[in-house]
């Protein structure tokens, strides 16, 4: 009896130290993803002295994370070209809302750079990931790239650095700006 | 003849892409419902001189979309285009119109745009009229479920395109007309102007916070601009209401788009004229938009622009916009009423 005892209690000791495990592991994982959302795209990459003042920016505190998180929902809320897609012949004759919504939500993200100039980086960093999204919609895209353009303001090379690896539907849109 | 078929075919399905069109078939003959006296017929277009005055608003559109529109019509009279710079050149061209001033750019919708109805087409008392067969019938057609994304449709161009179509079948002529506010409007000529308004038109805004906008005119104003070059052209020249085409898969096309029938294959379509006019009207715009309105018309503005194909970046031709000549309306007043024309 007692022995059975013992077994039971290793085996709980042991499931409690698995379940532990478990909870850190996928724990870090969550972060990872978040991570990714937030870091600079492939294409484009936000200059590093912008990401250094901004990591001092963001250390203020309450105002940097609900900006981090505003702009987190407007990164989900413009990435809607599966939508875009699946829509049918009559829907796309004239411009479709979902290229609307998206524009509001531009302005928006526009004007919270403008009450905010000191985030700089988090700004370029959405408009260089939103460019860059397969998932958001050509023309929301060319009009983040332009954003991304006027806010870092770079010269001939750089600009054309970025532009290179952008398809050339959203650049030729861009460039009709 | 028959090598006129197919492309009036397609061109009839991609004008009814515009917008879903009631099925023809699916009629109601011998309606008892209006007049029981034949209106006096509204005289062909070419005969009267029209300005956006004259545009006939359909007395079941309502209240509130009847002051939009009357909103948007002062607008167009009094807005000149111009903005002294290479876009202008570029409008004039696709419009083919010498200036960009109010008059000439009311004058140029004015031509194309004559009669506004509602998306209930059903509430409209019409008519198939067979001039050969001296015989007239009365239907109502039934409404069909339809997107409520859908902003107009010229109706106008696609009647008149199945008046044509069973000219060719048959050899016979059989037009269609429809009694707006109790006058017939016979539906012989691609300008003949009847425009059908969707949800769309007012649904979807701009600025929502201010429904009444300068910039949500200017959207609905595009869309009047762009519907009305679906009146232009003509079956000799396969360009018959300037036809949408199936969006390619090509490196300029954005992807979203490709196989759906929402693009241009020449430089003066329906997508250039929008192109054209949304950019003239956000680039004035300064005074009377917000920033918020200004990134919605440039969206407009990406959005026509990315529809216009570019076969490896040259630009697309232009085609010759002049319209064809239609058919000669009768009059029906000694014609037998039956219930098959």
């Amino acid at each position: 009896m007692k022995t059975s005892r013992s077994i039971l209690l290793i085996f709980g000791v042991l499931g409690l130290f698995s379940c532990l495990a478990i909870f850190l592991w996928s724990g870090t994982e969550i972060v990872g993803a978040e991570t990714q959302v937030s870091s600079s795209p492939l294409a484009i990459d936000v200059p590093t002295d912008y990401q250094q003042k901004n990591e001092g920016a963001m250390n203020l505190g309450g105002e940097a994370t609900m900006l981090r998180a505003e702009l987190l929902q407007a990164r989900h809320d413009i990435q809607n070209s599966a939508e875009l897609e699946k829509a049918s012949a009559e829907d796309v004759h004239h411009a479709p809302e979902l290229i609307l919504a998206a524009a509001t939500k531009l302005a928006e993200v526009m004007e919270l750079e403008a009450t905010y100039p000191q985030q700089k980086a988090e700004f370029l960093n959405f408009y260089a990931e939103c460019a860059d999204d397969a998932s958001v919609i050509t023309v929301t895209r060319a009009q983040c790239l332009k954003r991304y353009m006027d806010s870092l303001n770079p010269d001939e090379a750089q600009k054309q650095q970025v532009l290179k690896d952008l398809p050339v539907s959203v650049v030729h849109l861009y460039q009709s700006l | 003849m028959d090598s006129l078929r197919v492309p009036l075919v397609f061109g009839l399905f991609l004008l009814v892409s515009c917008g879903k069109a009631e099925d023809p078939k699916r009629v109601t003959a011998n309606v008892t419902a209006g007049p029981s006296k034949q209106p006096a017929a509204v005289q062909p277009m070419h005969d009267v001189q029209y300005d956006l005055s004259s545009l006939v608003m359909a007395d079941d559109l309502g209240d509130s979309l009847r002051g939009d529109l009357a909103r948007d019509l002062d607008i167009i009279k009094s807005f000149d285009a111009t903005n002294n710079s290479q876009d202008d050149q570029e409008t004039m061209r696709v419009m083919e119109i010498a200036s960009l001033d109010a008059a000439a750019m009311s004058g140029w919708l004015a031509v194309r745009l004559k009669y506004v109805i509602s998306g209930n087409i059903s509430a409209y008392q019409m008519s198939t009229v067979n001039p050969d067969a001296r015989t007239y019938n009365l239907f109502r057609m039934e409404n069909q479920a339809e997107s409520e994304n859908i902003a107009a449709s010229n109706r106008g161009t696609e009647y008149y395109l199945r008046a044509k179509e069973s000219k060719l079948r048959d050899g016979h002529l059989k037009y269609l007309r429809i009694l707006i506010n109790n006058k017939w409007v016979d539906l012989v000529e691609p300008r003949v102007g009847l425009m059908q308004i969707g949800p769309g038109f007012t649904k979807y805004m701009v600025n929502r916070l201010d429904p009444k906008s300068f910039a949500n005119s200017a959207m609905r104003i595009e869309i009047l601009f762009h519907e009305a070059r679906h009146a232009d052209g003509a079956s000799g020249r396969n360009n018959l209401g300037f036809p949408h085409i199936i969006c390619p898969a090509d490196p300029l096309v954005p992807s979203e788009l490709v196989g759906k029938p929402a693009c241009d294959d020449s430089s003066n379509g329906a997508y250039s004229v929008g192109r054209g006019l949304i950019n003239a009207y956000r680039k004035k715009c300064d005074k009377k938009c917000s920033k918020s309105d200004l990134v919605g018309l440039e969206a407009l503005y990406l959005d026509s622009l990315s529809r216009i194909i570019k076969t490896h970046g040259a630009v697309p031709p232009e085609k010759d916009a002049s319209p064809e000549k239609g058919f000669t309306a009768v009059d029906t007043s000694s014609f037998k009423k039956v219930t098959n024309p």
